[in-house]
């Protein structure tokens, strides 16, 4: 049977149902928006019969209408959110035939999917909620014609409903990824690298979320709370100082010890770029305690330096630096020999032919052209050694560093009094590494012309 | 501007490879082609002679400066490699003015220089340009330029025309030759291929597996090819060369 034919069956079948409503009182008969439904439903029905093209529209709305007479009236009881609901439902409706026309199969499955689960959502799953039903309604019609758009529509719909209480990190996170994985591109076209992306990126979230939750959870009054107190400033400002000065001293030895590894070949020059990766395999509290039997007021080093330099080192600004450098310097190490081993030796024996020396061809050819990855080096151990809390605790417990103080007021205090602190630590750690990072993006690399062999 | 290059018996060795000895001497005004296949140690020589390498015999001397252990920067051999190597985070003028500041003289007498060459060269439009941005030819010309600028007393060009377009190939000649022609500067240019010695048209030099064969005047080695090894290479450019096989 044609489809045109089907709506004047319909038509016959809503009227019979109607009169039969009216006879047993499921529906008031002279109720205005019933009697405005029954209008509509005959008026759609003429218009069918002339343009035999629009049945399939036509079909659908007297279904709808059909449906919400005699069901929707019990759901949503009175007529102003019913009709609301209605024409969202028609609307939608007109854009699933659209979608129907224009698009692949796919997305008709994919809308007409989210109608329903919208339905289950917003009017089985919670009380009350109709106008956030049409308002996410007419928001998926909206971005009914692009995928990526019906892709963060629903991510934002799913962290708003089911991951209720962490719904900002949720919605920060799925846009991420959502962007991250709608956008690759590669060289080579594979659906499986965009795959591998998203794989990653959910393992990436257990990261992000902590970090987010933090950030998001705290307003500004808190903030500023913890930013008064003078304890905790003071550890900041020590972690800071502390950090700076550790970083500079891992620079001022780390560099030109990374440029005599990465130029000459010596023996044990292997064992020596293994070794100086300990500090990142050592437990940090195995750190703290080696450190301690070398540095301890009691032991041989640390009791000399106590006693005839006056330069204790357990519980002071000292030892803070000692932790600090000790556990930041493989970072340092490491970006540092990468950057010059990325420098062209080509372009420094020209350089000393032209008459510098092996001093002025490092400052003027090797330092320039590592500089980039020798400050993402200095970056790293500026964060590793402001962040440090294993090694610092053991050696320095007090004074006090912006980890230690956090750790401390944990143990006191509970979670609930920490997280502004928390949340002010994360933010000055972040603030510093972006202003890092963008410092970075500025300077040289090393990349040289590419290398042709003779 | 003291002289000749004269290279004593010299010899270079690098696991199985050994260069030498070699014994050659290139005066004032002379433009040196030096020839031969693939890892047959050109670009060896060129760098034992710049004192990146160090010699395991022989001597070289520069008029009558023994180079022996100088370092690179004391010698006053310009050197310019084979990718042109230029200082990619440096602008043309940079790139071109780093050697000035270890020339011993004066600011005046700097800015002289660097216009002399620039001008010589006809760099003067590049010299606000990264070396990013340059061709092939360009940068050999700016390659060129921040060598001379230096006044050396020994040019050494590894493989000046390689990887250029043809029309390239034939400026770069033109601007090699009215250097030498203004300069006279004692230059070593190491090629694999027969056209640049022919272009060049001076002195050309034969070496195999580290040992000179033959030279002289490129007509000369053409006509009178010292064995049939120098007649299969200068026939056909480029002969296998066979370890071992008798010359």
């Amino acid at each position: 049977m044609k489809p045109s034919r089907i709506i004047p069956l319909l038509q016959v079948i809503l009227l019979a149902l109607y009169a039969a409503g009216t006879v047993h009182g499921w529906l008031e008969p002279l109720e205005l928006f019933n009697l405005l439904m029954m209008t509509a439903c005959l008026v759609t029905t003429a218009r069918a019969w002339r343009h035999p093209d629009e049945s399939l529209v036509a079909g659908g709305i007297l279904v709808l209408i059909g449906a919400h007479l005699f069901v929707g009236q019990r759901i949503a009881p009175d007529t102003l959110t019913g009709g609301a609901i209605l024409l969202a439902s028609l609307l939608t409706l007109y854009v699933g035939i659209q979608i129907n026309r224009h698009l692949p199969r796919g997305y008709w499955w994919a809308f007409v999917t989210g109608y329903f689960v919208l339905y289950a959502l917003f009017i089985l799953h919670l009380n009350n909620a109709e106008p956030l039903f049409i308002l996410f309604l007419m928001a998926m019609t909206a971005c009914a014609r692009s995928a990526r758009l019906l892709a963060y529509y629903w991510a934002a719909v799913v962290s708003f409903t089911f991951l209720q209480p962490y719904a900002w990190p949720a919605v920060i996170i799925l846009f991420f990824a959502i962007s991250a994985v709608t956008g690759a591109r590669s060289s080579v076209p594979s659906r499986l690298l965009p795959v591998f992306l998203a794989a990653g990126l959910a393992l990436f979230a257990f990261v992000l979320l902590p970090v987010l939750l933090m950030l998001t959870g705290e307003d500004l009054h808190s903030l500023e709370t913890v930013w008064r107190d003078p304890r905790i400033r003071a550890a900041i400002g020590r972690t800071a100082a502390t950090a700076t000065v550790s970083t500079a001293v891992l620079t001022l030895f780390g560099v030109p010890l990374a440029y005599a590894i990465s130029r000459l070949r010596f023996p044990g020059r292997t064992l020596l770029l293994s070794l100086a990766d300990l500090p990142i395999v050592i437990p940090q509290s195995v750190a703290g305690i080696a450190l301690l039997r070398v540095f301890g007021r009691r032991q041989i080093i640390g009791g000399w330096l106590a006693d005839t330099l006056g330069l204790p080192v357990d519980g002071t600004l000292l030892g803070i630096g000692i932790a600090q450098v000790f556990v930041a310097f493989p970072f340092l190490l490491r970006s540092a020999v990468a950057a010059f081993d990325t420098v062209d030796e080509e372009l420094e024996l020209t350089a000393r032919s032209l008459g510098a020396s092996p001093w002025n061809t490092f400052r003027r050819i090797a330092l320039p052209l590592g500089a980039r990855g020798i400050f993402l080096g200095i970056v790293l151990a500026w964060a590793r050694a402001a962040g440090e809390f294993g090694a610092v605790v053991f050696i320095a417990p007090t004074p006090e560093t912006a980890p230690v103080a956090a750790f401390n007021r944990f143990n006191s205090a509970g979670m609930i009094e920490t997280a502004p602190l928390v949340s002010l630590l994360l933010l000055f750690s972040l603030v510093m590494f972006f202003l890092l990072q963008l410092t970075t993006r500025l300077l040289p690399t090393g990349a040289a012309q590419p290398r042709r062999r003779p | 501007m003291n002289g000749i290059l004269h290279l004593d018996g010299i010899v270079v060795r690098q696991g199985d490879f050994q260069l030498g000895p070699v014994t050659l001497s290139i005066r004032q005004g002379e433009h040196l082609v030096l020839m031969g296949p693939s890892g047959c140690g050109k670009t060896t020589l060129l760098k034992a002679i710049a004192g990146f390498i160090p010699l395991d015999a022989g001597s070289i001397r520069i008029g009558d400066r023994v180079l022996g252990d100088l370092p690179p920067e004391q010698r006053r051999v310009g050197y310019v490699p084979q990718s042109a190597s230029l200082f990619p985070h440096l602008r043309v003028r940079d790139n071109i003015r780093f050697g000035l500041a270890y020339a011993g003289i004066n600011r005046d007498q700097q800015e002289a220089r660097f216009n002399r060459i620039t001008g010589l060269l006809g760099v003067e439009a590049l010299l606000d340009r990264r070396p990013a941005t340059l061709s092939g030819g360009e940068a050999r010309r700016v390659a060129l330029a921040r060598s001379l600028v230096t006044e050396p007393d020994v040019l050494l060009l590894d493989e000046p025309l390689g990887m250029l377009d043809t029309p390239a190939r034939h400026t770069l000649v033109q601007t090699l030759k009215s250097i030498h022609a203004a300069l006279g500067t004692p230059t070593i240019h190491v090629t694999h291929h027969l056209d640049e010695a022919w272009m060049m048209g001076g002195l050309c030099s034969l070496l195999r597996e580290g040992r000179l064969v033959q030279t002289g005047p490129v007509e000369t080695l053409l006509l009178n090819p010292a064995n049939a090894w120098a007649q299969a290479f200068l026939d056909g450019g480029e002969p296998r060369s066979t370890p071992g096989a008798t010359a």
